[in-house]
């Protein structure tokens, strides 16, 4: 890799100020720091440090991924590809331009957000559908309140609730590629319940072998994901175990009290419920920081997903309660802080 | 008592449990500074002859803690920069404790306790006091309420108590002894970790021979045997009286009251990755840093880097240190960073330890790393993402203290915790983001303690 080294080390001073390109740094640093690392050393005590850092955190999250997307491409062929390329592509202009006008680094959690949003929408989705909504996301949901870390809502979600509110009928009705074939359907597994109250089998559902947004149909791979998640500490388990729980709990209280409310596991292993949990609604930034915020947010996040499959005319609720408490995350932590530091203050 | 946090950084280096005595050096530099002391006022003249045991220059704003001579010779004053040097240095066998020296008197009501007192602080044993919320030296003439004696162990790499307290148990209950006497009928906690190693047994049986000891037992991680996490623990607020020793401070304490003489030698761990030969030596203050056996010399092109005490919390050996400093417990040497890692996060790391399951290594037993002085990744924006709420002992939250912290409102760090940290470092160790918790912490303490001084000198 001296060549590489070498050669990055020639391109130097065209970034530097007063360079061809002085402009391009966070680009040319970005590419520099991706292949290797600063050789910074520890400023202050203490001298040593965890290997972790934030690429390879991230790239915990691109890994754990991994099995949606591999189902996503055999069920939904090369066009899932051609979505990712997008997403990444006009994703990746928004946030180096934001770099550029920041005069800071990119920053990785970029690489997660770009892979996230494609995988949560219908196979058919034109391309340049995704490329509106990627850029909404890393926009709106990003960039405006100040990059990766300060961001109040998930920009994946963002880039989809806008593209649902924005064009609705690609997003909704007959847009759904059953998996490995070209039918489409309009019966994805929750509008099937809602419309007609049929349920899938629960096989069908965790093979995947039903209708659904790319990466949400593989239930079972979506799961070993979520679980190498939480063993690696990059997710936290309070939430999925809380989020789950809920939707559980109501499920089965509320599926005694009327029919229009799906039955437990049915709930569980339908729509995009365990791909919001396992890879939405644990990003630590939108999720709030104290652990028995955690657990509220979870709670709440289920009883809103459930009422919303239940009672609006969308099948599907994740993604809205999801960022519905998002919203409410501020408030979440800051209450939970006022009782733990009640005393500290009285 | 619950314990929660705390983590064991597996670094490699760890000092053989075997004493080396290190043959005498004729030249003998004594930083004039050390962590906490700063020996301003000098009390010889260059060129003048020194006894051993002499003392040479005091502490005036630490209750006149002395520099003692370790040896007898010749002193000079300019020879070195920030040093005193002592020449033709040799052992002669007659030390004694320095009696002319004026140093503070002890109250006439501390009667006998008072006179013991006085001949620690002569003897230099007081430097080894703390107090546990401030770090500072407390007062040696305020009786405590209560002593806490803690082995302290577990960073990498400090003495091990087996080796501090080989044939020297006898010192070790008498400097207990004393300490019983000092703080009247208040308790004498002793940390004491888990296992059966020599120096848990010696701890065992100095507990067993002074029924009065409140033990405490605490986990075998980093940082429980620390004075201050205990200090909280036990319930002490921050309202002084408290005293904190390690076991270095008992034994020489034990060896100056039994036999009259200054305690000169000490036992220094020296380790880290790239020490030849990593162990405990046992030499005097000011002996040379390039005579130390096994520490490399850096070069420009490796260089390494000195560190007076332990890798998390060790304080950096400035360049022109050239001896050994009053305070050094332990000497860490580490490699520092001169290599730029290629594709580190797609690595697997079978050889990378990582507080988190994110690296293949995970799946190994236990091993040890030859970690550098590498920060590992580039400094980005706090994810709370929560790994340093996970691994700090204080049971404080340093990302949320951080915001604040970050956004200069001292006040609501203060209220959520910022005086609870026991600066051991671990949330720095931990962040992905690396963020600098532990030294941001450290200036919002300073800040903070300034800005009450400042109000209560205005009130």
């Amino acid at each position: 890799m001296k060549w590489l080294l070498d050669l990055l080390e020639k391109m130097r001073p065209l970034f530097e100020e007063r360079g061809k390109f002085a402009l391009l740094k966070p680009i040319f640093e970005t590419a520099e720091n991706i292949f290797f690392y600063p050789s910074t050393c520890t400023p202050h005590a203490p001298h040593v440090r965890d290997p972790l850092d934030i690429k390879r955190f991230m790239g915990v999250v691109l890994v754990a991924m991994m099995p949606c997307i591999a189902a996503a491409f055999y069920s939904f062929g090369i066009r899932v590809l051609w979505m990712i390329l997008v997403s990444y592509v006009v994703g990746g202009i928004c946030e180096v331009t934001f770099a550029i006008v920041r005069k800071g680094e990119v920053h990785e959690g970029f690489f997660v957000t770009g892979l996230i949003f494609p995988l949560t929408l219908p196979p058919t989705t034109p391309l340049w559908v995704v490329g509106v909504g990627i850029l909404a996301g890393t926009f709106f949901g990003k960039e405006v309140f100040g990059g990766t870390g300060k961001n109040i809502f998930n920009p994946a979600l963002v880039g989809r609730l806008f593209v649902t509110i924005a064009f609705p009928t690609m997003m909704s009705g007959a847009v759904w590629q059953l998996p490995c074939t070209d039918a489409i359907t309009a019966a994805t597994p929750m509008a099937q319940f809602m419309t007609r109250q049929e349920m899938i089998p629960l096989m069908d559902l965790l093979l995947g072998k039903t209708g659904g947004s790319i990466g949400e149909t593989f239930h079972l791979g979506i799961i070993i994901g979520g679980l190498y998640l939480m063993y690696t500490k990059v997710a936290d388990w309070r939430i999925p175990l809380s989020y789950l729980g809920s939707v559980f709990v109501f499920a089965l209280v509320g599926n005694m009290v009327t029919p229009r409310i799906a039955p437990p596991l049915f709930q569980l292993l339908g729509g995009g419920l365990l791909f919001g949990v396992m890879f939405m609604a644990t990003d630590p930034v939108t999720s709030p920081f104290t652990r028995s915020g955690k657990y509220v947010f979870g709670v709440l996040c289920g009883l809103l997903t459930v009422l919303i499959r239940a009672f609006s005319i969308y099948p599907e609720g994740v993604m809205f309660s999801i960022v519905i408490m998002n919203a409410f995350v501020p408030m979440i932590d800051h209450v939970v802080l006022g009782l733990k530091y009640r005393e500290a203050t009285a | 008592m619950k314990f929660k946090g705390g983590y064991n950084v597996a670094l490699k280096g760890k000092p053989a449990p075997r004493v080396q005595d290190l043959p005498e050096s004729e030249v003998l530099y004594l930083p004039l500074r050390s962590l906490r002391f700063n020996f301003t006022k000098l009390c010889v003249a260059d060129g003048q002859d020194v006894a051993q045991g002499q003392v040479l220059a005091q502490d005036p704003d630490n209750h006149s803690v002395p520099l003692l001579a370790p040896r007898a010779g010749t002193a000079r004053i300019e020879s070195e920069a920030g040093h005193l040097v002592i020449e033709k240095a040799h052992d002669s066998q007659e030390a004694c404790v320095d009696t002319s020296t004026e140093f503070p008197a002890p109250p006439p009501e501390l009667g006998e306790t008072g006179a013991r007192l006085d001949t620690l602080l002569r003897a230099g044993v007081w430097q080894y006091m703390a107090d546990p919320f401030t770090g500072g030296l407390p007062d040696p003439y305020v009786l405590p309420r209560a002593v806490i004696v803690s082995p302290s162990c577990s960073e990498p790499f400090v003495p091990d108590p087996g080796v501090l307290l080989k044939d020297r148990g006898d010192a070790f209950i008498r400097g207990l002894e004393f300490l019983h006497t000092a703080s009247g009928d208040g308790p004498i906690h002793l940390l004491l970790p888990p296992g059966n190693s020599k120096g848990v047994l010696e701890l065992r049986n100095a507990a067993g021979q002074c029924p009065w000891l409140a033990l405490l037992e605490i986990p075998a991680a980093y940082p429980f045997d620390n004075a201050h996490l205990a200090a909280q623990r036990l319930g002490y607020g921050n309202g002084g009286r408290v005293w904190a020793i390690g076991l270095e401070g008992v034994i020489a304490a034990g060896l100056v009251l039994g036999s009259d003489k200054p305690c000169l030698e000490r036992i220094v761990a020296v380790g880290g990755p790239c020490v030849t030969e990593p162990c405990h030596v046992k030499t005097v203050v000011g002996y040379p840093l390039s005579q130390i056996p096994g520490v490399p010399e850096g070069t420009e092109s490796a260089p390494v880097r000195l560190i007076n005490g332990g890798a998390l919390t060790g304080a950096v050996a400035p360049r022109d240190q050239r001896g050994l400093s009053a305070e050094c417990r332990a000497l860490t040497v580490l490699a520092e960073n001169t290599k730029r890692e290629v594709l580190a996060f797609a690595d697997p790391g079978f050889g990378k330890h990582a507080f988190t399951h994110t690296f293949m290594s995970a799946l190994r037993p236990a091993f040890l790393e030859r970690y550098t002085t590498a920060v590992r990744g580039e400094g980005r924006p706090c994810l709370s993402c929560a790994a340093c709420e996970d691994v700090c002992p204080a049971g404080i939250m340093p990302h949320l203290i951080h915001r604040y912290v970050n956004k200069k409102r001292l006040t609501e760090a203060a209220r959520f915790g910022l005086g609870l940290c026991v600066e051991c470092g671990l949330c720095s160790y931990v962040c992905p983001s690396k963020i600098e918790h532990r030294h941001e912490f450290l200036e919002a303490k300073e800040t903070l303690r300034l800005e009450r001084q400042a109000e209560e000198e205005h009130a």
